[in-house]
């Protein structure tokens, strides 16, 4: 089977080289076979990932001594197909969409390239391998990127996502570089196995190896999905062909989710690295939606809507809940090329009609009109509390009971509450005929998305950690002392259910806005509409050192 | 006076070396030579040969320790080369400011303590063939635009796509993109210092950041621009196979490197 990957990989490399040697002969032809090649590859790495499930073993494949060896295990296994699926996906949206463009041939070797890379990149098993593909994955993105050669918006905001991947490359690096220095080898199977007989062996800087390789490998996941101050070119990128958009959006993004599992084992022995993962990827979500609820272009909504996802993904490895992320990652990377696939003839549509049926989803969402009779809030508002509550409980506990035990589980839970609860309270002044009828299909809804996201995340966890003492091991690197969190998690859910009730409260008595409360709020959307100023404080640190290097360089005469 | 003379002769030692190696300000002959020539031959033989006398007066004093800070002084010239050329709007101006940036590093195999099963040659030639690469390159644009100049809005990816592509390409070899021999020097040098000495480690990487983000505004200056007013002649398909052909080797002679450092 590890030849099977080799050959996954070698497919897409192989139409990429077909596409440059021959593009010229083959022309507009290049597309169909670059398609052909890929469709094999996806039922290739479909095959892999169901010898993986099925046998759940690991194998490799060394090319060389040391390095150059391509892993195949279950996590390497389903990203290789979820890797090949959007990507054949993407190209076969391509053929058409690229057609009136100019540099077809090149667009389509620089997508096989990618694919290559992105697949050498999930099934790397040493860390050469991994700086390889990791780094040439920004090189590449900056050149589909910047697929327009006549448009210099496209490759400045290509140079930006070039630059941030550039800086998170760098702690991959002083990570290899630590970890072949302690270890002796660039193998991860090797140095997993090293990590896990014995964690305290090395240290670097006073501080355990694990710790100090974990903070590095988590900086360099922000960088590459967008984090919180490393986000600023994701939002930016639209001026790249659609396609690329949803390539970046549905695959590449998702990259540090794949790499902290990848590298599980040192996290499991990196003591509070992963409670700043969740403190980051919290804010990261936090940020991300509410800058995507001030935008008014579809296409930067999106990106921003992609920050806040991956935030969420950062923060559920935060929780312990790695093989939760890379679910997360699957589902955003369909939806996300969904929506980024379907965006233009969305816009164009909504030129003529914009699809919304008329009456009451219009007048809601549209006109913002609630329905003049509203249930009585206090019964509504301990319905949106309790309900929700009721229906993830239960999901959770058929599937494993001591999920209590995990406090990843109960923090994720509170999401899942607060999305329940967000559901209910935006729907209870819906205008409708039936409102019985209306809350059973929302229920309905809602009872079917958590059983099903709760089973699937579940059997996700039980194939990429089938060894329960590694997953419970994963879930105690990421608690805390369990009286603190008794009290955080208390005080949290009395915050959620003040605020629902003061949100109803306030819904239906709807007291007029103070002063004070106007200017913080008017404000507050100034600094929201101006992105917190963080790309302005950037370009501006930017500009000032060119400028500076520019005055050197006059004084020294351009010697 | 025997240890006058001897004192000068190790200051004239490491004088000497500073050059061929080249620290700030010694650095500021070998951008005035390269600048002053236009010829490509010269050019090209000054970049492959200027650093081998630095190496091998290096390595032919095994007993003469240089004083420590001269280390912090090579790293500080890299630092700025790299830094200086972010401003940079001739190509040819920025391939010697990246050649000094790059052989500035070499210091650290001496004062690291890095050990070589080959000679540390090896690793001088593996920084300047792609830098040799782009010379030639570069001296294709200079014939046909009369400069390779941000000022002069070449587009060449418009006026001449075959020679933007393998521009590119080249750009990307020097500023250390893996797969190309730089990459792995580079990375050699940090693996061989993190441990001991991470404060280096840290200086090659902002070193590279640096490389990254001057390459990136060298090719947006040189490669992109609206349609282009005047077609210009392109390289024919011969010129374009041997330069591919010299990409690829490089990419290859970067495999081998690897295998050999790493």
């Amino acid at each position: 089977m590890q030849y099977l990957t080799a050959v996954i990989i070698g497919l897409p490399m192989l139409s990429a080289l077909a596409g440059q040697l021959l593009g010229a002969i083959l022309d507009r032809q290049v597309a169909r076979l670059s398609i052909f090649l890929l469709g094999l590859t996806t039922l290739l790495a479909a095959l892999n990932l169901w010898h993986s499930v099925t046998t759940g073993t690991t194998e490799q494949l060394a090319l060389a001594d040391d390095w150059g060896i391509l892993l195949f295990d279950p996590l390497s296994a389903l990203m290789l197909f979820v890797v090949a699926l959007i990507s054949l996906i993407v190209h076969i949206y391509s053929k058409r969409y690229m057609a009136e463009e100019s540099g077809y041939v090149r667009f389509f070797v620089l997508l096989d390239l990618m694919t290559t890379t992105l697949l050498a990149m999930v099934a790397a098993g040493d860390l050469i391998t991994l700086l390889i593909t990791w780094h040439l994955v920004g090189v590449l993105l900056y050149l589909l990127l910047g697929q327009d050669t006549r448009s210099h918006t496209a490759y400045r905001y290509a140079f930006w996502t070039l630059f941030t991947y550039r800086f998170g490359d760098l702690p991959l690096v002083l990570a290899a570089a630590l970890l072949y220095n302690a270890f002796g080898t660039w193998s991860l199977p090797e140095i997993f196995a090293a990590i896990l007989a014995n964690p305290a062996q090395h240290t670097v800087f006073g501080f355990p190896l694990p710790y100090v390789v974990a903070a590095l490998v988590a900086l360099a996941a922000f960088a590459r999905s967008a984090q919180f101050l490393l986000h600023t070119w994701l939002p930016y990128t639209m001026s790249g062909p659609t396609p690329v958009s949803a390539l970046m959006h549905a695959g590449i993004v998702n990259a540090g989710g794949f790499l902290v599992n990848r590298f599980a084992p040192v996290f499991v022995h990196s003591d509070g690295v992963l409670h700043w993962m969740f403190v980051v990827g919290l804010v990261t979500a936090i940020v991300g939606s509410v800058l995507m609820l001030a935008q008014h272009d579809i296409k930067k909504s999106l990106g921003y809507s992609t920050m806040g996802q991956m935030g969420f993904m950062i923060m559920e490895c935060g929780v312990g809940a790695f093989s939760l992320a890379i679910y997360h990652l699957i589902a955003h990377g369909v939806f996300k090329g969904t929506l980024f696939l379907g965006s233009g003839s969305i816009i164009n549509q909504a030129r003529t009609d914009d699809g919304v049926p008329k009456k009451d989803l219009y007048t809601f969402v549209v006109d913002r009109k609630p329905a003049p009779q509203r249930r009585p809030w206090l019964l509504m508002a301990a319905f949106t509390l309790v309900v929700p509550a009721v229906i993830l409980f239960f999901a959770h506990y058929f599937v494993e009971q001591n999920f209590f035990e995990k406090q990843g589980a109960i923090i994720l839970l509170f999401f899942g509450w607060m999305t329940g609860a967000q559901l209910m309270f935006a729907t209870h002044h819906m205008q409708t005929e039936n409102v019985f009828r209306q809350f059973a299909l929302i229920l309905v809804s809602f009872t079917v998305v958590v059983i099903g996201y709760t089973f699937i995340a579940h059997a996700f966890e039980l194939f990429l950690y089938p060894d329960p003492a590694f997953r419970a091991q994963i879930h105690a690197a990421a608690g805390i002392d369990l009286n603190l969190f008794t009290i955080l998690a208390s005080v949290i859910a009395v915050v959620i259910v003040m605020g629902w009730l003061l949100t109803y409260y306030t819904e239906i008595k709807r007291p007029r806005a103070r002063n004070w409360s106007r200017q913080i709020r008017h404000k507050l959307y100034g600094v929201i509409s101006r992105e917190f100023y963080v790309g302005a404080v950037y370009n501006e640190i930017a500009r000032k050192l060119i400028n500076g290097a520019d005055k050197l360089n006059a004084i020294l005469r351009w010697r | 006076m025997i240890n006058y003379l001897a004192n000068m002769g190790d200051y004239l030692y490491l004088l000497i070396t500073a050059l061929f190696l080249p620290l700030f300000p010694l650095n500021i002959l070998f951008h005035e030579m390269f600048a002053r020539f236009s010829s490509r031959l010269i050019r090209s033989l000054l970049l492959l040969f200027w650093p081998l006398p630095g190496l091998a007066l290096v390595g032919q004093s095994p007993d003469l320790e240089p004083p420590a800070w001269l280390l912090s002084w090579a790293l500080g010239s890299s630092i700025l080369s790299a830094y200086r050329s972010l401003a940079l709007r001739d190509v040819a101006i920025w391939i010697s400011f990246l050649a000094t940036s790059a052989w500035a590093l070499l210091w650290v195999i001496r004062e690291g303590g890095m050990s070589f099963p080959y000679p540390s040659y090896l690793l001088a030639v593996a920084i300047s063939l792609p830098l040799v690469l782009l010379t030639l390159l570069t001296g294709h644009i200079e014939r046909q635009f009369g400069g390779a100049h941000i000022a002069l809005k070449l587009q060449l990816a418009a006026r001449t796509p075959r020679l933007a592509g393998l521009f590119v390409a080249a750009v990307l070899a020097v500023v250390a993109t893996p797969i190309f021999p730089t990459f792995f020097v580079l990375l050699k040098m940090i693996t061989g210092n993190v441990a001991q000495a991470p404060a280096i480690a840290a200086v090659i990487l902002l070193v590279w950041l640096l490389w990254s983000w001057s390459g990136a505004r060298i090719l947006q200056g040189i490669i992109v621009g609206g349609t282009a007013q005047s077609q210009a002649i392109d390289l024919n398909l011969i010129v374009t196979w041997s330069y591919a052909l010299g990409l690829i080797g490089l990419a290859v002679a970067g495999l081998g490197l690897g295998g050999v450092l790493l």
